[in-house]
């Protein structure tokens, strides 16, 4: 999946700045999360953690195939 | 209408450096969109910075422990008049309402139905999962630490039941401290500097008079619940320096653990919390009975309204707020003399090599996009939710604030500048 798609949905489900706080949530786990491009598996189920902690669900998006 | 028991601190406004002071500790008005994300923000560390909560409620006990002894250090009460003068000014100050009595030198529960930050939590987020009021239990530990004279920190209190997560009450239960720890005494007023009001020669908002009005308006919990609902929001006369030194604190733990790898990320967060702030707060100022009594005759044009609320800042103990440059719908340049984030910064941690007013760059962003991108002005009521605030960014040119000088960093005064992104 592209990051960019995640970051546009968090922006236009929960706030602006939802993307951000994700990043923090993650940083000890995945450093510069904007540098990446694509996300494998086990980064997409971190990132989908840390979506359901702070907004307490998981991203109504789905994986895609990319 | 009953009089003010001597026993009771309310402090006054110090018009010099526009600060509110109660026993020494300087108290600003901030709304529970604001402590709120603040602290969930600071919380989104937990994982890596488990020391984030021992932050959160040592801050609120070192600064409640050292206004008490202050205040207490001043008057000859009794134990049963120091429980009612702390009871009453958490009510005061809009943090909800407790009851000490249970509380003895072994320590004790408080319960209670109404507090600040679980019923806050609860509104903004939904239901916890955790304890949320970790200001209320810091709060309580300095309190007793204050009714007992003993050191800051020899109490400790843990939160059993919360509002916020679903519980009909939140109980603290409040031991002696193992093994012990010594906390700090607050930085009271910090490195304050004196000042005077200035009005603005390009508007007919009477910056002085807005100013009087406000600091003397009744804005105090309610006997009922203890909080202050007002302007649309739960305002509390929060304490600047547990704002400051959680912030700050919690920066320094991050630098230490992560390095400046993601700093750029933690402080646009703290500045978020800013902009949050001031679109809920400002916002709902900016559509209030008293707005529109008090400050809407004075405004000639849609491009007063950023005297208008600027005025109204004058009167938070925030520090003077003075407007240096203002081109309508472009530009805000911002002045802050005696801002409450260096004078807390500077005497607790000293000079800072970085820009530290987060609250206020968050803030002064906020003014431009609710005047020029919500067009606030042009509208009627409209509701301050969730979308309104997506709309600001949805915006193809919103405005964001950098802050060009800082009092922390060796400077007379902060200068914030507000620009299309």
């Amino acid at each position: 999946m592209l990051i960019s798609e995640i970051k546009k949905h968090l922006k236009e489900e929960y706030t602006p700045m939802a993307w951000e706080r994700v990043q923090l949530k993650l940083m000890h786990e995945v450093q510069d999360l904007d540098s990446y491009t694509y996300l494998d598996d086990s980064t997409f189920q971190k990132i989908n953690q840390a979506i359901k902690s702070i907004y307490g669900q998981e991203l109504t998006m789905q994986k895609g195939t990319h | 209408m009953t009089a003010l028991k001597n026993h009771f601190l309310r402090g006054s406004f110090h018009y010099d450096r526009n600060a509110y002071l109660a026993a020494n500790e300087p108290a600003v008005f901030h709304c529970n969109h604001y402590n709120c994300f603040l602290q969930a923000v600071l919380l989104d560390t937990i994982d890596y910075i488990p020391e984030i909560e021992s932050v959160l409620k040592d801050s609120a006990q070192e600064v409640a422990y050292s206004q008490f002894k202050n205040f207490f250090s001043q008057n000859h009460f009794s134990i049963d008049e120091k429980k009612e003068a702390i009871a009453d000014y958490f009510q005061f100050a809009g943090f909800g309402k407790i009851d000490l009595n249970e509380i003895d030198t072994n320590g004790g529960v408080v319960k209670t139905c109404y507090d600040h930050y679980g019923i806050s939590w609860k509104i903004k987020f939904g239901l916890s999962k955790r304890p949320v009021s970790y200001f209320t239990s810091g709060f309580l530990a300095g309190a007793v630490d204050a009714i007992y004279s003993t050191p800051c920190g020899t109490y400790f209190s843990s939160q059993q039941s919360c509002i916020a997560k679903g519980d009909k009450e939140s109980l603290f239960r409040i031991s002696r401290r193992l093994p012990k720890l010594k906390l700090r005494e607050s930085q009271s007023e910090g490195n304050y500097s004196i000042h005077s009001l200035s009005q603005s020669s390009q508007t007919g908002v009477d910056y002085s008079g807005v100013r009087e009005a406000l600091t003397h308006m009744p804005l105090e919990g309610s006997h009922e619940n203890g909080l202050i609902q007002a302007f649309g929001v739960l305002l509390t006369r929060h304490y600047a320096n547990y704002y400051c030194n959680i912030s700050y604190s919690f920066l320094r733990l991050f630098e230490a653990k992560m390095g400046f790898k993601g700093h750029k990320i933690a402080t646009n967060l703290l500045t978020e919390a800013g902009h949050v702030c001031a679109f809920n707060t400002f916002g709902g100022i900016m559509q209030s009975n008293e707005w529109n009594a008090l400050i809407r005759p004075m405004l000639k044009s849609h491009d007063d309204w950023i005297h208008g609320i600027v005025a109204v800042v004058n009167a938070f103990g925030w520090g003077f707020w003075e407007i240096e440059d203002f081109i309508p719908n472009e530009l805000l340049r911002l002045k802050i003399f005696s801002g409450y984030e260096s004078n807390s910064y500077l005497a607790k941690f000293g000079k800072s090599t970085d820009p530290i007013s987060f609250l206020a760059t968050g803030g002064v962003a906020g003014l431009m996009n609710l005047i020029y991108v919500l067009k606030i002005p042009q509208k009627g009521p409209i509701t301050l939710d969730k979308d309104q605030y997506k709309l600001i960014h949805s915006s193809n040119k919103f405005f964001q604030a950098k802050q060009i000088k800082c009092r922390a960093m060796g400077d007379d005064f902060d200068l914030i500048e507000a620009r299309r992104s």
